[in-house]
């Protein structure tokens, strides 16, 4: 999948950008608060309507303005070209897909798949469980027809069971919304314990591409004390949740909530079998998350056979010279589209585009040889940032 | 407004109605007044009387003008065998496919704890009853797809299950519920014909 054209308006300090990257790397360069996250958060609006920041819509629109566009032409592997046009205004948002207005998410996903990783990727190993519960379904929703229709029907049954466990409804009619809950966590359940295995399997890979050091690193899925961690068809995740469902009924009714089910699980990444966010070191940390990331990416390739788009936002930060070195040459060997950001640009790589950032301004830079700047280049190939 | 009084009470009775906002109320309440096809006091009475004359159906739920509907008096209809659905357009939908000569139990919703509709606020013991009380071998569930359909399907057929009563649903892939009445005739045929234990 690539993006052939963006076009962005009003959108956080970008105020009207015009943009033909390059269908494999491209290298977006320029200082701190130019506007370089904000054209990645542009293509993730594109992508899916939202940033991938944990910023609501409305403080994307830039100051002054009232409505913000992002549009783009994206074509897949196999099917044909889309247009896409994502716009927010007054609180509302608006989704074009091929000139249709107000797409519902669920048909305007999918048609650009994007991958992002950036600073704020930390949140998943320190932030809480709903984070990476998140990280999950969004990667099940782009690629499981009808995971996201599964998702917002079990959202659905689980506000209708625990508003009768609040309102002391019978016990018939509360396990009537059990039996709901349990179809559909289940399928929920099997397919996030089969997505953790996949990811598992890339892992492994994926963190010999971007660092020398050996990181004994597993991702486990987390599903209540009496799950330990094996695969499970959807009649095993069934009969699970219908035997957490029974145990803690009694909890239930005294808590006024449900107890059981995917809305509650996690995901523990673990180095060394030990959590990674006490085990691992900043920078370790952040291999491992670009290594999550790059997982995530060959995932999403497979299973849709497509190749995602590939965000990576502001490598420089936490990450030494070395291997931040050795991140973009893993990039570069990738074969899908790809936008990097940093302070500076990298050196050293005939197949990279360039383009400057500058006070919302994008230019494109003709040689791969970057600019001398005044002061001696960074021995990294990314310079430090400072953000 | 410059519209006259009663002009503007048509208009505001008219956006009551689903699907009629502001405009539509008035190029319906301008159309009344004027159109030659349109006879006001026929359209009244026949709004008036509505609801004097049709009552729901002791038995079934549905809606009659009679002491019982034609489908419950309805001596060729199989009355061992009973479809149960949310609401009366979906009886409508189902006896316009023509696959079905049982009888109908209309609900009149499904459960929905967020909007405070129990089991109570439903026809459900009238169900359990007239099944007992009339020796109903099958009970076909066509409750909605819709979770709130699937989880009254659920209740109904716990209610049931001692009732020495056959449970079947409707077979999948077809959508019930609200969308019931927009589904072929050929396609109720197959959901019905392909209907499955429960
Ligand atoms: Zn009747």
């Amino acid at each position: 999948m690539v993006v052939e054209t963006l076009s962005v308006r009003d959108f956080r300090n970008l105020r009207s950008l015009d943009f033909e990257p390059s269908l494999q790397f491209n290298a977006v360069y320029g200082a701190n608060g130019q506007g370089k996250t904000s054209l990645l958060e542009a293509i993730h609006f594109a992508a899916e309507g939202r940033s991938f920041r944990a910023t609501p819509s409305a403080g994307l629109v830039r100051t002054g303005a009232k409505l913000l566009v992002v549009e783009g032409r994206v074509r897949s592997a196999l099917g044909p070209l889309d247009y896409l046009r994502a716009t927010f205004s007054a609180g509302k948002r608006n989704l074009e897909l091929n000139e249709r207005t107000n797409v519902p998410i669920d048909e305007y996903l999918g048609h650009i798949r994007v991958v992002v990783h950036s600073p704020e990727d930390a949140q998943l190993i320190l932030g809480p469980p709903e984070l990476r519960r998140r990280f999950l379904n969004r990667v099940l929703v782009l690629t499981e027809p009808g995971f996201y229709r599964t998702l917002v029907r079990y959202v659905r049954a689980l506000k209708n069971r625990n508003r009768c466990l609040q309102t002391r409804s019978s016990r018939a009619e509360i396990e009537s919304w059990s039996e709901v809950l349990i179809r559909l966590g289940s399928q929920i359940l099997a397919s996030r314990i089969a997505l953790v295995a996949r990811l598992t399997a890339e892992l492994i890979p994926s963190i010999a591409r971007i660092t020398k050091e050996a990181l004994p690193l597993t991702i486990r899925y987390h599903a209540g004390s009496d799950y330990d961690g094996e695969q499970l068809t959807p009649d095993e995740a069934e009969s699970l949740l219908r035997r957490q469902s029974e145990r803690r009924y009694a909890r239930e009714v005294r808590l006024e909530r449900t107890l059981f089910g995917p809305h509650l699980d996690d995901v523990h990444f673990l180095v060394e079998s030990g959590p990674a966010r006490r085990n691992a070191s900043q920078g370790e940390r952040r291999s491992l998350l670009i290594a999550l990331r790059l997982a995530e990416r060959a995932v999403i390739a497979t299973r849709t056979d497509d190749e995602p788009v590939f965000l990576l936002d502001d490598l420089s930060s936490e990450l030494d010279a070395s291997r931040a070195r050795r991140v973009i040459d893993a990039v570069t060997d990738l074969s899908g589209q790809t936008f990097v950001t940093g302070t500076e640009p990298p050196r050293s790589h005939a197949q990279v585009h360039l383009f400057q950032m500058r006070g919302g301004e994008l230019t494109a830079v003709a040689s791969p040889t970057p600019p001398t700047s005044a002061s001696t280049p960074s021995p990294s190939t990314f310079g430090r940032s400072s953000s | 407004m410059l519209l006259p009084a009663a002009l503007e009470r048509l208009v505001r009775e008219l956006k009551k109605l689903p699907g009629i906002g502001e405009k539509s109320a008035a190029r319906l309440a301008l159309h009344i007044l004027t159109s030659k096809r349109v006879d006001p006091v026929a359209l009244a009475s026949a709004i008036a009387e509505l609801r004097q004359q049709v009552h729901p159906c002791p038995i079934c739920g549905f809606y009659t003008d009679q002491p019982e509907c034609p489908i419950c008096r309805d001596p060729n209809r199989a009355g061992r065998v009973l479809c149960v659905v949310e609401q009366p357009r979906d009886l409508i939908a189902l006896e316009r496919s023509g696959g079905f000569r049982g009888r109908y139990h209309v609900l009149g919703g499904a459960l929905s704890p967020l909007d405070g509709v129990g089991p109570d606020a439903l026809r459900i013991k009238a169900l359990v009853a007239r099944v007992v009380a009339t020796g109903v071998t099958e009970t076909i569930l066509a409750t909605g797809t819709g979770v709130g359909g699937e989880a009254t399907a659920v209740y109904v057929a716990r209610l049931l299950k001692d009732k020495n009563v056959r449970v079947t649903r409707l077979a999948h892939g077809v959508p019930l519920g609200s969308e019931l009445e927009y589904v072929d005739a050929a396609t109720l045929e197959r959901a019905l014909s392909g209907r499955r234990e429960f």
